[in-house]
Parts: C-alpha cells; sequence; structure tokens
C-alpha cells in the first residue's frame, strides 16, 4: 500500500515537473508573439503650423510642394486671436508647388495647413511693404508636434523694432503655456504676466519681446506648455521695417550648422542657452570650397539661461558651424540673423542634415535673385540632384558639395523655377539646404529672406 | 409562550365534556384509540362518534364499542369541521361545557381528560381559558414529542418549537400558553366555540386547529397546553396508511391556510403592511423556485395564492364573524408568534442539533485533557457535519468578504458593467431589434438579460440590488454547485466542502469577484456541474436520470453559461476532448455531450451569430497574463487572495493527486491533464499565439482551479481512513495535504474578509475619469486602449478586438459615457461598424494618419482613454501625433478628447465637399470630413427624436440596416457602416421597423426554455 503511495507519489510530482517545465518551455521558447505591422495604404495625412504673424498691409503666401507621387489635398486655416477661418482646399498634384494667398494683417496672423493624400512641404513668405521698398519674411512651417517645449533665438531689440513672439493653436483645446525671456548678462525674464497664459483653442497670440526687453542685442525664449499644443515663431521686424522670420524649435542641440547665401555678408548669430548649463563652442564657416574659422564664435564660453549675438561676416555659399568644445555640456537654440543688401532682414535656424529636402521659394517677386545654399557638414563630398516641383520647370541640375563646404544652385536653374519648391536628392553624404533669396524693389534687393528647407521624411 | 403554576382542582360542580371522535377508514388503529377512551377516567364525559364515510370495519368497530346512539355515519367524507357541525346540533353536545375534540388515531391517558379540565379552570391567575391541548407524542414511541403547542411566523404560518424527532426529556414540562395547540386532541370551552365557531372546513386537517386557536385568542380566550394531558398520536393523516392519492403537497395547503388566516384574523391595520410583504417574500421564494426549476413546488404556491383569491368571498365572510367576536388587539398577539415572521432557517436548527451533539460529547468524554476533548470535539464536529460547518465558515466568511455590498451605494469599479437604471431596460434591448450600446448592428442581446431582469424586477425593481445579489450569489453558488458535484463524483461531502472551499477561494474566482465580473462568475459556478456532467456522460454506467433528461440538463447548465460568458463553450470542449482521450464510454459520452450541446445550442439560439461574429471575437477574451509565476497559482490579474499564498491550491492538487486512490486515480488524472491543458491554453491565450476564437484565458484559468480543486476532493476523499493505515508516504503525504490546504484555506480567507476589492464605492473609478464623465454634455461614445492584456480602468471594462501594429499594438474598447454595459454580456463588438474602427485604429497606430479625431468622429468618440503606463510608447506617440486629438490633464489616466467627435446621434450641418465624403467608407476621404455644425438628436426608446432643416444631414453612429426609418426618407450608408438620412425639414423620429421577427425568437426562445426546465425539473416532496 505505502509502496504503492510512493509510487503515485513519484508520479503525481513527474506530472508536475512537467507542467511547469512545459510552461518554462513555452515562455522561452515561444515567448509573446509579436505582432504584426499594420498594412500600409490608407491614408496618409499631416499638418503644419505656420505661426508667420503679420501687419498691416501685410502680404502672406502659403507655399505647398509635392514632392511625392501621389495628389495631396490641402486645408488651409487662418487663425488670428479673434477667429479661425478657413481660407481654402486646394490639391497639389505630385511633383509641383502651390502658393496660397492668407490672411496676414494681424500682428499674430498664422495659418494652419492639413495635408491629405501625399506628403507635401509647407513654408510661409510674408511681405511687408515698408518705406524704402519691402520687407520679406520666410521660413518652413512647423509640422504638428505634442512638443511641451518651444525655444527660440531671436534678434535684437534696437530702438523702433520689434522683436515678436507668435505663438499658434489650431487644436481643439486651449493652451496654457509660460514664455521665458533671456538676454545677455541678466536673469531670465519670467514675470506674472508670462506664466500661465491662455490661448485658446483654434487662435493664435502674439507676445511683444521688445516691449519686454528693449534694446537687447539678442533675446531668446523657451516657451513651456503645461496643456494642449501650440506652435511658436519668432518675427522680427527692423527700425525700416524689415522681416525677419525664424521657427521656433522643440529641442536643444549642442551643435548646429546654418546655412547661409546673398545679404550683404554681415550676418549676426543669436545663440540661447535655455537650460542652467552653459555652453563652451567654437564656430567655423563651410564656406564654398573650404571650412574657414570665425574669429567671433573663436572658442567662446556663453552661460547658461542667456541669449547672445555673436557677429559674423561670410560671403558666397556658406554654412555656419557650430560645435561644442570639450566639457560643453549644455545645449541650445540658434538662428542666423542676416541684412539683405537692402535694410530687409533674413533670418533662418538649422536642421540636421538629410539626404532629401524640399526648398521652398524665398523670392516674394520680381525682379529678384534667387538663391539655394547646400552645405555639406560631412566629411564626404556629396553630389545634390535639384529637381524643380513645378509642371514644365527646368530640368534638373546636379550639384557637388565637397566635404564640410558649402554650394550655391545654379541660379539660370532657380530664376526658371522662382516660386516652386525645389526637390534636392543626395548621394555620398547628408547636407543642410536653404533657400536665400533677394526680390522686389527697383534692383531686386529691396526684400531678403532665408529660409532652411524641409527635410523630406523617409515615407512621404 | 408563558408558564404558570398548576393548583389542585377546586370542589365541584364538575364541567361535562363531550368527546366528539372523528372518524374515517381507522380500522387498524381505531379499537386502540376506543380502548383508550374507555379508560379515561373523567366523571362527566360524554362520547359521540362521527364515522365520516368509512369503508373499512370501523364503523363496526364503533357500533360494538359505542353502540348505535353514540354514533353518527355521513356517506360521504364531510372532514373534521363538517362532522363537529353535525355533532353540534345535538342538543345535548352544545350543552356541555368542554367540547373535546378527539382523532380517531390519537389516544389519550387515561387522566388525560381530567388534566385537560384541571388546566382550564383551576390555575390561579389564569381565567378565560378557551382552548386547551395535550402534549402530543408519538403513537409508537412515545419518547418523540409531536406538538406542545405552537406558535406562527407574521404570515401565519405554523411554527413549533420542537425539532423533528425531538426527545421528550421533560424540557416541556410546564402549562404554556400558546398561540395553537394540536387539533388532534383539542377541548374548547363553549363560550369559546360559540363566539368564534369551529373549525374552517375548507382548511387542511393540520392546519384548521392552529386558525380555530388564533381566532380564539383574539376573542380574548387563553389557549393553553398542559403537558399533564398525554395523548399518543399516530398522524395517521401525514403517513402513507391514509394518504389521499390527489393530495398535493403539504406546503400547498400550508400554503393556502396561511394565507387564509391572514385574511381572516388580522386587522386592518396589519393586513395593510403584511400582505404587500406576503406578496413580495411569495415572489422571491417563487422566484428561487423556478432558478432551481422546482416547478411543482412554484406551481403549488401560484395555487395557493389563486385557492384564496377563488375562496375570497368565504375568507371574507369567515372574517367578519371573526372580526366581530374580536376583543385582542393583533399586537397583544405578537407575544404568541415569532418574531418579525421570519424564520431563521432550517439550518439553524440543524445547528442547535449538532451542539446537542456536542453536548452529549461533553458529557461522554470527562476525563479526558481539556485540549484532547475540544479537539476530539471540534473534529467530530465537523466530520460528522461538514456540510452545515463548511457552510457556518463560508457565510461567516462570505459575509466579512462581502460586507461592502450591504450600503446604498451604486457598485463601481474594476470590470464590473453597467446596469441600466430601470429593469425594463433588461428586457427592452432583449426584445431590441437592434444594439442599442456601441456601434449599434443587428447582434441580439444575450439571454442572461431576461435572467437579470427578472432578477431585478423581482428585487423591487431595483438593478443595483440585483447587481450586489449576483455578484455576492455567485460565489456563493460556486461553492454550492462544486460541492455538489464533487460529492457526487468522490461520495464524501467533507472531501466535497474543502474541494469547494479550494475553488472559491482559489486566486481565480476571488480575482473575477473583486473585478466584478459577474458573468465569469457565473461560468465559474457552472464549470463544476460540467466536469462532472462529463465525467459522467463518459463513465461507465449510464446517466442515473436517463439520456433524455441528462442531455437537456446539460444542454440548460450550458446555456446559461453560454449566456454569461461564452468562453464557456471553450473550457467545455476542453473537457470533452480529454474526456475523448481518456475517457471510457466514448461514444456514449460523445452522443450526450452533443445532444448537450445542440439543446445548449437552442436555448441560446439568437445568441449564436454572436458566437460566430467577429470569426469568434464572442468567445474569447483579450485580457489574461503570461507570468508563468501568476497563471501557477490562478491568479489572472492582481487583487485579493492572488498572493503567493494562492499556490496552496495548485499544490494541494499536486499533493492530492499523490494520494489518490484507485478508485479514483483515472478521473483525478484526466483532472489533473485539464488543469495542465487549461493553464496552457491560457498562456497561450495572453500571449497571443491562440486564433482569437479560442483564445480565453480567464475561463481557462478558472477551469484549471475547478479541475484542481477537484482533484483535491478526489485526493481528500481516497485519504478517509488513512489513519488506519500503516504509517508510511501516504500518511506523510495526507499530512502535508492537510497543513497546506487548511493553511492556504484559512490565509485565502483571511486575505478575503480583509480585502479591498476592485469594486466598491464611486471611489473604485480613477479621479481622473472625471475628465470624461462631467467634462462634456450629451451622449458620446468612449474609445478605450490599452497595449497589454490587462483590463481596462474602470469603468472601461475589457478589450474586445486588438489592432496589431507591432511595437504599436492596441487593444481596444468602446462604450458609452457610462462605461462597459451588461448589456453586452456574451455579445462581441463585432460588425461592419467595428469593423470601421479597427481600419481607423489602424491607421493612427499605424502612423500614417494625423487625423485620428476625423477618422473617429464617426464612431461618436469624444474620449480616447487608457491606463497610465499601459501604452507602448510607439503607440502613445501615434496618438499624440494626431493634430485632431487633444491630450487631456489627467492623473492615472491617459486622455485624449476627440475635437473632430460627432454626436452618436446628430443632425449635421455639412458643406457640399464634406456632403460628397460622407457616403464613402474610404479611410482617405473621412478623415478629411469636417461638419460645420452638429447638434444632438435625442435618445428615446426604440431610436431618436429631434428637429433638422432641409438640407441638413441626420447621422447616427448606428450600423447601416435598411429597417432605420425617419418616415420620410430612406436611411443611406456613411462612412462605410453608418446610418444616414437627408432632412426634409419634417421632425425627425427615428426608429427601426424590423417586424415581429425578434418577438417570434423570444416567444421560441421561452417555449424552449419552458420544455427544457420542465423536462429537467426537480420533483416534490409530498
Amino acid at each position: 500500500m505505502n509502496r504503492q503511495g510512493g509510487g503515485q507519489g513519484v508520479v503525481a510530482f513527474v506530472f508536475a515537473a512537467a507542467v511547469v517545465a512545459g510552461g518554462l518551455g513555452l515562455d522561452h521558447g515561444l515567448g509573446v508573439r509579436a505582432q504584426d505591422a499594420p498594412l500600409a495604404g490608407g491614408t496618409n495625412s499631416g499638418a503644419w503650423l505656420c505661426p508667420h504673424g503679420g501687419g498691416a498691409g501685410w502680404q502672406g503666401r502659403i507655399y505647398l510642394a509635392n514632392p511625392g507621387t501621389e495628389r495631396s489635398s490641402v486645408r488651409i486655416t487662418a487663425l488670428t486671436g479673434k477667429n479661425a477661418a478657413a481660407v481654402q482646399t486646394v490639391n497639389v498634384d505630385p511633383g509641383t508647388t502651390s502658393e496660397v494667398e492668407v490672411p496676414a494683417t494681424e500682428k499674430e496672423a498664422s495659418t494652419y495647413v492639413e495635408y491629405f493624400g501625399g506628403w507635401v512641404a509647407a513654408g510661409w513668405l510674408t511681405v511687408a511693404p515698408d518705406s524704402s521698398g519691402n520687407g520679406v519674411g520666410a521660413e518652413p512651417c512647423a509640422p504638428a508636434t505634442d512638443a511641451r517645449s518651444w525655444f527660440t533665438a531671436n534678434g535684437g531689440t534696437p530702438k523702433g523694432a520689434t522683436a515678436n513672439l507668435i505663438i499658434m493653436n489650431p487644436y481643439g483645446v486651449n493652451a496654457i503655456f509660460d514664455v521665458v525671456l533671456f538676454a545677455a548678462d541678466r536673469a531670465p525674464v519670467h514675470q506674472g504676466d508670462l506664466t500661465d497664459l491662455v490661448l485658446k483653442s483654434h487662435r493664435s497670440m502674439v507676445v511683444p519681446i521688445a516691449s519686454i526687453l528693449p534694446l537687447e542685442a539678442a533675446v531668446g525664449s523657451e516657451i513651456d506648455v503645461h496643456a494642449g499644443r501650440v506652435g511658436v515663431a519668432a518675427v522680427d521686424t527692423s527700425v525700416s521695417d524689415g522681416v525677419g522670420a525664424v521657427l521656433g524649435g522643440t529641442s536643444l542641440t549642442p551643435s548646429i550648422t546654418i546655412p547661409a547665401l546673398a545679404g550683404n555678408g554681415q550676418r549676426s548669430l543669436s545663440l540661447t542657452v535655455p537650460s542652467a548649463d552653459g555652453v563652451h563652442l567654437d564656430g567655423s564657416n563651410l564656406s564654398e570650397g573650404a571650412t574657414r574659422a570665425v574669429p567671433e564664435l573663436s572658442n567662446v564660453t556663453q552661460d547658461g539661461q542667456t541669449s547672445q549675438a555673436y557677429n559674423v561676416v561670410t560671403s558666397g555659399a556658406a554654412g555656419l558651424r557650430v560645435l561644442p568644445q570639450q566639457g560643453s555640456t549644455g545645449a541650445f537654440v540658434a538662428s542666423l540673423q542676416s541684412t539683405g543688401e537692402g535694410s530687409d532682414l533674413g533670418a533662418t535656424g538649422g536642421a540636421p542634415p538629410a539626404s532629401r529636402w524640399v526648398v521652398l521659394p524665398t523670392v516674394a517677386g520680381d525682379p529678384a535673385t534667387p538663391g539655394l545654399v547646400i552645405t555639406n557638414p560631412g566629411a564626404e563630398a556629396a553630389t545634390a540632384t535639384l529637381h524643380a516641383l513645378t509642371a514644365g520647370g527646368p530640368s534638373d541640375v546636379t550639384v557637388s558639395v565637397p566635404a564640410a563646404s558649402s554650394a550655391a544652385a545654379p541660379v539660370a536653374f532657380l530664376s526658371a523655377a522662382e516660386a516652386s519648391g525645389v526637390l534636392i536628392t543626395t548621394t555620398g553624404a547628408d547636407v543642410i539646404a536653404a533657400g536665400a533669396s533677394q526680390s522686389l524693389g527697383q534692383n531686386g534687393i529691396a526684400g531678403y529672406a532665408m529660409a532652411v528647407g524641409i527635410a523630406v521624411p523617409d515615407q512621404p | 409562550m408563558t408558564s404558570s403554576t398548576v393548583s389542585p382542582p377546586k370542589s365541584p360542580p364538575v364541567p361535562s365534556v363531550l368527546v366528539a371522535l372523528v372518524v374515517r377508514d381507522a380500522e387498524p388503529w381505531l379499537r386502540e384509540s376506543l380502548a383508550a377512551l374507555a379508560a379515561l377516567t373523567y366523571p362527566r364525559l360524554g362520547v359521540i362518534a362521527v364515522d365520516n364515510a368509512s369503508t373499512d370495519g370501523s364503523h363496526e368497530i364503533l357500533l360494538q364499542a359505542l353502540g348505535e346512539r353514540r354514533v353518527m355515519r355521513f356517506p360521504q367524507d364531510r372532514g373534521l369541521a363538517g362532522s363537529l357541525k353535525a355533532v353540534l346540533e345535538i342538543s345535548a353536545a352544545r350543552e356541555a361545557d368542554y367540547l373535546l375534540i378527539l382523532h380517531d388515531d390519537a389516544a389519550m391517558d387515561p387522566d388525560g381528560v381530567t388534566r385537560l379540565v384541571e388546566a382550564a379552570i383551576s390555575i390561579q391567575g389564569v381565567e378565560n381559558v378557551g382552548v386547551v391541548g395535550a402534549k402530543v407524542v408519538d403513537w409508537d414511541d412515545p419518547r418523540q414529542l409531536r406538538d406542545v403547542g405552537s406558535s406562527a411566523d407574521r404570515f401565519g404560518h405554523r411554527y413549533t418549537p420542537l425539532q423533528p424527532g425531538e426527545i421528550d426529556q421533560g424540557q416541556f414540562d410546564r402549562v404554556l400558553e400558546v398561540l395553537g395547540v394540536d387539533p388532534c386532541a383539542l377541548m374548547v370551552s363553549r363560550e369559546a366555540w360559540q363566539r368564534v365557531g369551529l373549525f374552517d372546513e375548507r382548511l387542511d386537517v393540520s392546519h384548521e386547529g392552529l386558525d380555530l386557536c388564533w381566532r380564539v385568542r383574539m376573542a380574548g380566550f387563553r389557549v393553553l397546553m398542559t403537558p399533564l394531558a398525554r395523548v399518543r398520536h399516530r398522524q395517521a393523516s401525514a403517513g402513507e396508511r391514509r394518504r389521499d392519492r390527489d393530495r398535493r403537497s403539504d406546503r400547498f395547503y400550508e400554503d393556502r391556510a396561511a394565507l387564509a388566516s391572514m385574511l381572516k384574523n388580522y386587522g386592518l391595520l396589519s393586513l395593510i403592511w403584511l400582505l404587500p410583504l406576503t406578496l413580495l417574500l411569495g415572489l422571491a421564494r417563487l422566484a428561487v423556485l423556478a432558478l432551481s426549476r422546482r416547478f411543482d413546488e412554484a406551481y403549488d404556491l401560484v395555487s395557493a395564492w389563486g385557492w384564496n383569491l377563488g375562496h375570497l368571498p368565504g375568507t371574507l365572510r369567515r372574517r367578519y364573524r371573526a372580526q366581530r367576536a374580536r376583543s385582542v388587539p393583533d399586537r397583544k398577539l405578537h407575544r404568541f408568534m415569532e418574531s418579525a415572521g421570519l424564520r431563521l432557517p432550517r439550518w439553524f436548527e440543524k445547528a442547535e442539533r449538532i451542539f446537542e451533539e456536542q453536548r452529549s460529547i461533553d458529557e461522554g468524554d470527562e476525563g479526558q485533557p481539556v485540549t484532547r476533548r475540544l479537539r476530539d470535539r471540534t473534529a467530530s464536529l465537523v466530520g460528522e457535519h461538514p456540510v452545515v460547518a463548511g457552510s457556518f465558515v463560508a457565510v461567516l466568511v462570505g459575509a466579512l468578504s462581502a460586507r461592502g455590498l450591504l450600503n446604498g451605494v451604486t457598485l463601481h469599479g474594476g470590470a464590473l458593467p453597467a446596469f441600466p437604471t430601470r429593469s425594463a431596460g433588461f428586457f427592452a434591448e432583449l426584445a431590441s431589434h437592434y444594439r442599442s450600446t456601441a456601434l449599434g448592428g443587428s447582434l441580439p442581446a444575450s439571454p442572461a438579460l431576461a435572467g437579470a431582469g427578472a432578477l431585478s424586477w423581482a428585487l423591487f425593481g431595483s438593478t443595483s440590488l440585483a447587481q450586489k445579489v449576483l455578484l455576492a450569489g455567485a460565489p456563493a453558488l460556486a461553492g454550492i454547485l462544486f460541492y455538489r458535484a464533487a460529492v457526487r463524483l468522490t461520495g464524501a461531502a467533507g472531501a466535497a466542502v474543502l474541494g469547494a472551499g479550494g475553488y472559491v477561494l482559489s486566486a481565480a474566482v476571488l480575482w473575477a469577484f473583486s473585478q466584478g465580473r459577474i458573468g465569469l462568475l457565473v461560468a465559474a459556478a457552472l464549470i463544476p456541474p460540467l466536469v462532472e456532467r462529463t465525467e459522467v456522460a463518459f463513465g461507465p454506467d449510464e446517466p442515473a436520470d436517463g439520456r433524455w433528461r441528462f442531455m437537456a440538463g446539460l444542454g440548460v447548465t450550458l446555456a446559461v453559461g453560454i449566456a454569461s460568458e461564452p468562453g464557456v463553450l471553450l473550457l467545455f470542449a476542453l473537457l470533452v476532448v480529454v474526456q475523448l482521450t481518456g475517457g471510457r464510454s466514448r461514444g456514449r459520452g460523445l452522443a450526450l455531450v452533443g445532444g448537450g450541446v445542440l439543446a445548449s445550442g437552442a436555448l441560446v439560439f439568437p445568441l449564436l451569430p454572436s458566437l460566430i461574429a467577429g470569426g469568434g471575437r464572442g468567445l474569447s477574451s483579450f485580457i489574461g497574463t503570461v507570468d508563468l509565476s501568476r497563471l501557477g497559482r490562478l491568479a489572472i490579474g492582481p487583487g485579493p487572495g492572488t498572493w503567493l499564498i494562492a499556490a496552496f491550491l495548485p499544490i494541494s492538487a499536486i499533493l492530492a493527486l499523490s494520494l489518490v486512490g484507485a478508485g479514483h486515480r483515472a478521473r483525478a488524472l484526466r483532472m489533473a491533464v485539464v488543469a495542465a491543458a487549461a493553464l496552457a491554453l491560457a498562456w497561450l491565450s495572453a500571449a497571443g499565439w491562440l486564433p482569437v476564437a479560442v483564445a480565453n484565458a480567464p475561463v481557462y484559468v478558472i477551469l484549471a482551479a475547478a479541475t484542481e480543486a477537484m482533484v483535491v476532493s478526489l485526493g481528500l476523499a481516497s485519504v478517509l481512513g488513512v489513519a488506519r493505515e500503516s504509517f508510511g508516504a501516504r500518511q506523510i503525504g495526507t499530512a502535508a495535504l492537510a497543513v497546506v490546504l487548511a493553511g492556504g484555506l484559512g490565509l485565502q480567507a483571511l486575505s478575503a474578509m480583509s480585502a479591498g476589492w476592485a469594486w466598491g464605492g464611486p471611489d473604485k473609478i480613477p479621479a481622473a475619469w472625471a475628465v470624461v464623465d462631467s467634462g462634456a454634455q450629451g451622449d458620446f461614445n468612449v474609445l478605450w486602449l490599452t497595449g497589454s492584456p490587462d483590463p481596462f480602468p474602470a469603468p472601461g471594462g475589457d478589450p474586445q478586438a486588438i489592432v496589431a501594429a507591432g511595437p504599436a499594438t492596441i487593444r481596444f474598447a468602446i462604450t458609452g459615457r457610462e462605461g462597459a454595459s451588461v448589456l453586452d454580456a456574451g455579445r462581441p463588438l463585432a460588425g461592419p461598424g467595428t469593423d470601421a474602427l479597427h481600419t481607423a485604429l489602424e491607421q493612427i497606430v499605424g502612423g500614417q494618419t494625423s487625423h485620428g479625431g476625423a477618422l473617429l468622429a464617426p464612431f461618436g468618440i469624444r474620449y480616447i482613454v487608457a491606463a497610465t503606463g499601459s501604452l507602448s510608447r510607439p503607440s502613445i506617440a501615434r496618438l499624440m501625433d494626431q493634430v485632431d486629438l487633444d491630450p487631456a490633464t489627467a492623473n492615472g489616466l491617459v486622455i485624449f478628447r476627440d475635437s473632430a467627435a460627432l454626436p452618436p446621434a446628430g443632425v449635421l450641418t455639412i458643406d457640399a465637399a464634406s456632403r460628397g465624403l460622407l457616403p464613402s467608407g474610404d479611410v482617405s476621404q473621412i478623415e478629411k470630413f469636417t461638419p460645420t455644425a452638429a447638434s444632438p438628436l435625442k435618445a428615446v426608446r426604440g431610436g431618436w427624436d429631434g428637429a433638422a432643416t432641409s438640407g441638413q444631414t441626420i447621422y447616427v453612429a448606428t450600423e447601416f440596416s435598411q429597417d432605420w426609418h425617419d418616415g420620410v426618407v430612406p436611411p443611406s450608408e456613411a462612412f462605410g457602416w453608418a446610418t444616414a438620412f437627408s432632412a426634409t425639414g419634417a421632425p425627425v423620429q427615428i426608429r427601426h421597423d424590423a417586424g415581429v421577427l425578434r418577438l417570434v425568437e423570444l416567444w421560441v426562445l421561452g417555449a424552449l426554455w419552458l420544455v427544457s426546465l420542465w423536462i429537467t425539473r426537480k420533483p416534490v416532496l409530498r
């Protein structure tokens, strides 16, 4: 009896052991089944935020370039501090660029661009009439994002100039955020009326930086969003109503490369370090054919929570590169402020290198000298093929960009496609591309605008 | 009852007593009765016998003993009351001071009448005695007490203080003032009967005594029982010897008499509150009887009511007389009645009996050490009465565990589904031609709603009370049904009780209880019977109750399970598969279970489309766990009782498997194989390896718990008597099993009693839910998301479908603003609307759209809700990418608001471009859809009402059907699945017109249930 009981006990425990072993086998052998990826197709949509600002008499344009193979339907909504209004729904055929006039007569004017179908790149161009000619501002629009923080590096706030933050909220809920301003040699400004700002759903607003921090060489800002989502840009006007616009960024970087072209060569790098950690940087100019040192940016140190301007002189196609030095732990946001051959401002930010770019028009009208610069920050030479996104446009051209240098696109090519976006595809190395053009006025130099391109996503 | 002292009788005059002996077919015992009558020593005694149409030799015996002058004979049975009426037509009888009514099967001790008269006239301070009764003992065994006076509960039911078979030890030997005495030897004074009359001839002989005494009491007379007068009573009417063939159940006569007595004897004020209460308790009893398939008894109860209704005029006449004679208010009679009229359950009486036995133990173990005595006594108590002891423990543990249900708060939390606010809501959904929840469609509601609705109705129309009763009752039912199944399989009540305890206290059942998973708990209750039925079907012997009844019974059990939790079908399939590989009579077993499955299919036939909809999604569950240590201890999710101690059940099962005897070995092995297979299937379900139609981790785990507990029962049944065997491995194993089981049960019970369950008051809903619940007006739908195989936070319920998207894979469900609804019990989220929702979600988590809000808008989804941390980073990122889904600040929940949402039913103002998009089911078009304005329609019973102007579009987020109409224009399909109308300017009245098909379905279903329940009804005891 007991012997039998003992044997049965062994059988029972062997059974239990088998169950446990089977479980472990399943767990280690099979594991949790990986779920399939969804089938591609169906929809493709996205949105761009274009906080371009405006003013009395200003004109606004949105450029939409479709580098893909599918037609895109684009719905455009104009936002102001008072309302949101549907502007237009346009179709952008593959390989073309569309231009849509948008309202820009309010300082906080913004445009919300939604696309369905093929991917499109969107950028804005504003034209402000002034006494001496025209002020032209251009920047790419910002992709819709849920970023909690935005950063800008504005230009200076000299007497008579304006410097505004344009903040737009095209979403369905109110946005609540704080604004912190940075300048050189002073503590950050986050006074009461810059905290817990409420921007209603489907509205935009302006924060007048120059009236808060006048007479600063450079002003930077940080917008911390507590609720909702926003899009931010810095729009400056000069004493002579020239316009410079820089799209806000949602992240900080320890290094940056900003292409530059045209203008009078006098440029100012606005560099804002919002965090407490300062930066220790070194700058160089990846100019046409060679890399040149930039003495003003040689071995500079900037404290945290400050914004400073560094004057730089360039000529021809250039790419201003700023790299961290050993021991630099901080990160920053930067923009390159330039002045055209007239008195207009031009400004743009940098971007990481990519192999495909769409550069949108920076020409406001004739006469014009369109420009497009390609900067190759890499160690390998790049070959860029330029394709005009317009029906019946000029033939594609190829531009070679040696390592650590910049190159300008042929003017003839650009002149034949002034109002169209340009698709740049590179081989060899990734590059950064930007448009930089002068236009309007009697000599075509009244307006000057710089705008970095938009990197084309892998699966547009 | 009260007692008084007895004093010697006073001097003459001696009152005259007339004995009225009523006889019918009493030949076997009549001589003995007459001999006892002849031996009576009372000096002024007259006797009149009434032969009530006897057909045996009774009449001759009476003539021989009493002579013709003292014997009356009726050609037809007039009953006791009719016979006495005839007796009292004799003037000598009318003039007697006392009338002693004596049954023909009663034999009084010689001094019996003397003692009765003494009690009536000679007790100091006790005057005005109307009725005196004797102590009634058994005819054959005079030590057994039959009656010592009785009382009644407030509802007129007789109540005796005696236990069945109680031995006369002098415990009632004092004169007692009572409400009623046994009519087998009842002496009534002339004043009393002249004032209130005698028996109500319509009542049964067992109940007319109480009725008479009650009326005598009302008239201001006393009713006494004197133990000095003893009468032996044969109770021939209750026995087989004189039983009417057409006689109905005793309960019928009791209910009939009780209600009639109430109607006659209570004052109006008492009736005002007692009658409704009687009706409610009767309805509850009726429900219980119906649910337990005791239809004969239910019929008897209804018949008793019907009898009273039919005899109401006669009752009212008798009431008039009784109330005219009244001199004592009802409240003064209450002391002779049982408090509140609600008698304690019978098994408290059993408990009392146990304690009586314990007393005898006390007497028997003098000299033993106290600790030893206590231990032995306890062991004896539990061993002798495991069910009662187990029941007591279960009631204690259950009461403490479920104490949170004892308040007026509506339950929230866990996966508890919302109940409709009115019981009619269940029936409305059941009869509805369309699904009123989620995205509509034609999948009919589960027949389980009929049960829930009926329960709510019986519980004063309170659906929240029904929710609590179901929640509390299901685990109790699981324990009871496990016990019944186990005791049939093991033949050992103690082993079955312990197995039932292990099952109910298993992590799986406690988790289901904590989560408020009523459907799963019902399934848990039905699993043990299913296990037992499959064992019987494939066992060596034919089913004891016949094949047809077996199949019908199995069909009913399966049908109830499927209607509550369709996954029951999966576990039943597993049981059958194991039996097919390891059972004995495979052919017969297959035929029987096949018949049962067919029967269950017929009983839930409207639900069949739901079971196969969405590729069998109705059978599946998207929750579970792949954590082996959790699965090993049968814990599907976190909760009270799912800690490490929960491993006591599998460990006990292993120990029990090692101990199980030859008689149970094959069965135990099959159970163990089922448990192992069920756990493997549970893991494979949660890990995503099983096809949707067979993936249901919760039911597999509960099946594993049931079969493991069954192994424990089988093992325990095998070790009975092991103490008498020579010491060895079995003793050690038994001791180990005892320690593990006792420790596990105890600690699990403690855990349950001190548990904070997932259900409770409104605080069980995440505080962040207020963002959704109070932040928006009107109707809307909520999309629930999770990335893991876990339930949603309350009140979201469980995931209903899955969208595969690599690391961004999500499980989802859609509910109304109240969360998961019980109206969706057994009904999956499936249909064209669900498919469209799946496609929309695929676009969102696939990262292909930034306009997820627009894609979700047609579904009426205003909020997307997930538990914090339940979604993977990629899926959160994809949601954040949506420009029209706005994240809301919420602590504990991830909430997105769909700024593009349409109302689930509304009037849309749309431009020409959007109008062109409306008929499209193409997501690339739908994401462009933007109405200019949308105003909601009002949901009414059967549809929606509102107003719209010509040119507007009426949109309803319910699956398209041509049967929808607004009375003017036909419906059109919107977004490839929903329903739209072009407004004409007329008032909007959207209704569904599907003819009488559903109604016919329900009638057929009802008929099938009645037939099957009738086939499986329980026999009634006569």
